[in-house]
């Protein structure tokens, strides 16, 4: 398993300008996996919170090294119900560019068959699924986390097996998160529901899409992803090309013909029921850590001790203020 | 009013294979906030560490602060994941008072002068004693022989220090002795938080009130964060520029924009940087 990222390093003698021209001209690849359960699904809003394990080999090539949550993305309920019950991990492709030498994650997306979502980032909470057990080395390195093999094939009684690493793989890192604070933000109980804050209670009165979806965070970004770039962002087939990087992940042999047919982007998928800028900032806030299960009965009632004023800080924190300023 | 800037690299890994590099977000709302301190309140400096130093001058950035840059360190016995902040404290120590001390992330866009006339101390707002950030200090596993002052009082709400105002040379060497002290008597701990925040945040107005001075907040409620204009801080929201491209670039966009509307000196030495080159073409 050693090693079968290492393409993705400068070759020696490579310049910047070719390093970054090779990587930018990659195809999307498979880079991890994606677990979904109903508890982090909120059938109101159509939205997983998505709990990913990485690929370590890959994750550490980053400058900005993967978190195991935060994600998000959009399906119908019944399509979640069902992605549920499968129980296995999607894969998640990737497509990564290069500036200054420098690796990121341009788009994400899950193959689900014949059919791909969109991954995005916006720092949503998610609580690891129930029925899985994750467990390896806490130590970077080479692990076959949660490889192709591992992850569909691995059952052992009751439980699906991954192995992978664990936790602190992503914001737990002390030199990963600069600034002045780290833990509400990037904890593990901010995208797991664990430690810090009890989940549940995000889930419910406090759910990240409630505040999200508040006038503050429209007056915040107003105006923010306006211009050329929701213009290709939302500009139908034209989307689809500039998200996957020149139409190379459908030419890529991974899944050329392994996914062919539909591919529900996210923006076209909801370009009918959302303008584009609720979209952005409908869209992106309105995931949150589903408290219900599918029988709609709730998972757990939020606890009611904790301050409001607490609450409403790490949000802040999270979010930030005054970004409309700019 | 000056103002101050500081860079300490070590906590983000440099030097284990990595090099030093500010990212794009990172670069322009840094350069936006020198312009707007600029523009409003004073002049600026900039405290770094070798290697940060080193990322300006390759950039040609090293004269965006008017009163320029100046090489500093951290002691080495304190832990860089521990005290991922305490070049905030180091500088500190460094610079003039009167100063207001100034994060990376944090633009503020009116003039501050009206406010503190008659301060001693001020932060824009102040936090919640929530035990989960801020525990009892007597859980820290400090060093035998180290002890809290007794004039503390632990009951005092800790102040945010993204942004903070000192008047005078007397207190600081006081905060700033007490952060440090505390920081050099940590014992080993995993914990990345509690102690940086306790000697960033709680210290501050312990301090201070053993000094009989009291801690302006401009914010007095984190409610009222939202509906301000004159405080940007991107905080933890720079994680999701990390990982979701599109909203980077359209928060780079957005801050390029503002450069060069209003700060157009500013925006020919952003434009002229490689990280922020590809947004010089961007129209409004």
């Amino acid at each position: 398993m050693a090693g079968r990222f290492s393409w993705l390093d400068r070759i020696e003698g490579e310049s910047v300008r070719a390093y970054d021209k090779r990587i930018n001209d990659l195809a999307a690849f498979h880079s991890g996996y994606a677990f979904l359960s109903y508890e982090n699904y909120c059938p109101e809003f159509c939205a997983f919170a998505v709990y990913t394990v990485w690929n370590h080999e890959f994750n550490h090539k980053l400058a900005n090294p993967l978190p195991d949550g935060g994600f998000m993305m959009h399906c119908d309920q019944k399509r979640a119900e069902e992605m549920c019950a499968l129980g296995h991990g999607f894969p998640i492709f990737v497509k990564l560019i290069s500036k200054l030498g420098r690796l990121y994650v341009e788009s994400f997306a899950l193959a689900d068959k014949d059919v791909v979502y969109d991954l995005y980032f916006n720092g949503c909470e998610v609580k690891p699924p129930e029925g899985h057990v994750f467990y390896g080395n806490e130590t970077p390195g080479l692990m076959p986390v949660a490889s192709k093999e591992a992850v569909p094939y691995a059952a052992a009684g009751s439980f699906r097996t991954v192995m992978g690493s664990y936790r602190k793989a992503g914001f737990h890192k002390g030199s990963f998160l600069k600034g002045s604070y780290r833990k509400g933000a990037f904890g593990t109980g901010s995208f797991r529901g664990g430690s810090f804050v009890a989940g549940s209670y995000f889930g419910g009165k406090y759910g990240l899409g409630s505040y999200l979806r508040s006038s503050y965070i429209r007056g915040s970004f107003r105006g923010g992803l306006s211009g050329s770039y929701l213009s290709w962002f939302f500009g139908g087939g034209s989307s689809y090309r500039l998200l996957f990087g020149a139409g190379s992940f459908l030419r890529s042999s991974y899944i050329g013909s392994s996914f062919p047919g539909r591919y529900f982007l996210t923006g076209s998928f909801y370009n009918g029921s959302y303008n584009r800028g609720s979209f952005i900032y409908g869209g992106f806030a309105d995931v949150l850590v589903s408290s219900q299960h599918s029988d709609g009965a709730k998972a757990s009632e939020p606890a009611g001790n904790v301050h409001e004023e607490f609450v409403m800080r790490r949000l802040i924190e999270e979010l930030g203020y005054g970004l409309d300023l700019i | 009013m000056n103002g101050f800037y500081s860079l300490w690299t070590k906590p983000s890994g440099v030097g284990a294979g990595r090099e030093f590099a500010m990212q794009d977000h990172e670069l322009a709302c840094l350069l936006l906030s020198v312009a707007a301190y600029e523009e409003y309140n004073g002049r600026t400096r900039l405290y770094a560490d070798k290697k940060a130093g080193a990322f300006f001058m390759e950039r040609g950035l090293e004269d965006i602060f008017s009163r320029g840059m100046e090489e500093f360190d951290v002691p080495e016995d304190i832990d860089p994941g521990v005290f991922w902040a305490a070049g905030k404290l180091c500088a500190l120590k460094l610079e003039d008072m009167p100063a207001v001390m100034i994060d990376t992330d944090l633009i503020i866009w009116r003039s501050l002068g009206r406010h503190l006339r008659d301060k001693s101390v001020a932060v824009i707002h102040r936090e919640e004693l929530n035990p989960a950030i801020y525990p009892d200090p007597g859980t820290f596993a400090t060093r035998p022989g180290y002890s809290y002052p007794r004039g503390w009082d632990f009951k005092i709400r800790p102040a945010n220090t993204a942004m903070l105002y000192i008047r005078d040379k007397d207190f600081r060497d006081h905060y700033v002795e007490e952060s440090l002290r505390f920081m050099h008597n940590m014992g080993p701990t995993d914990d990345k938080l509690c102690p940086m925040v306790f000697a960033e945040q709680r210290i501050l107005p312990m301090c201070a009130a053993e000094r009989g001075l009291s801690v302006y907040s401009f914010v007095p409620s984190m409610e009222g964060l939202r509906g301000q204009d004159m405080f940007t801080h991107i905080w933890g929201h720079k994680n999701v520029f990390k990982f979701n491209m599109d909203e980077r670039r359209s928060f780079v966009k957005r801050c390029m924009l503002r450069l060069k509307r209003e700060f157009p000196d500013m925006y020919k030495k952003a434009a002229a940087v490689p990280e922020l080159e590809e947004y010089a073409a961007c129209e409004e």
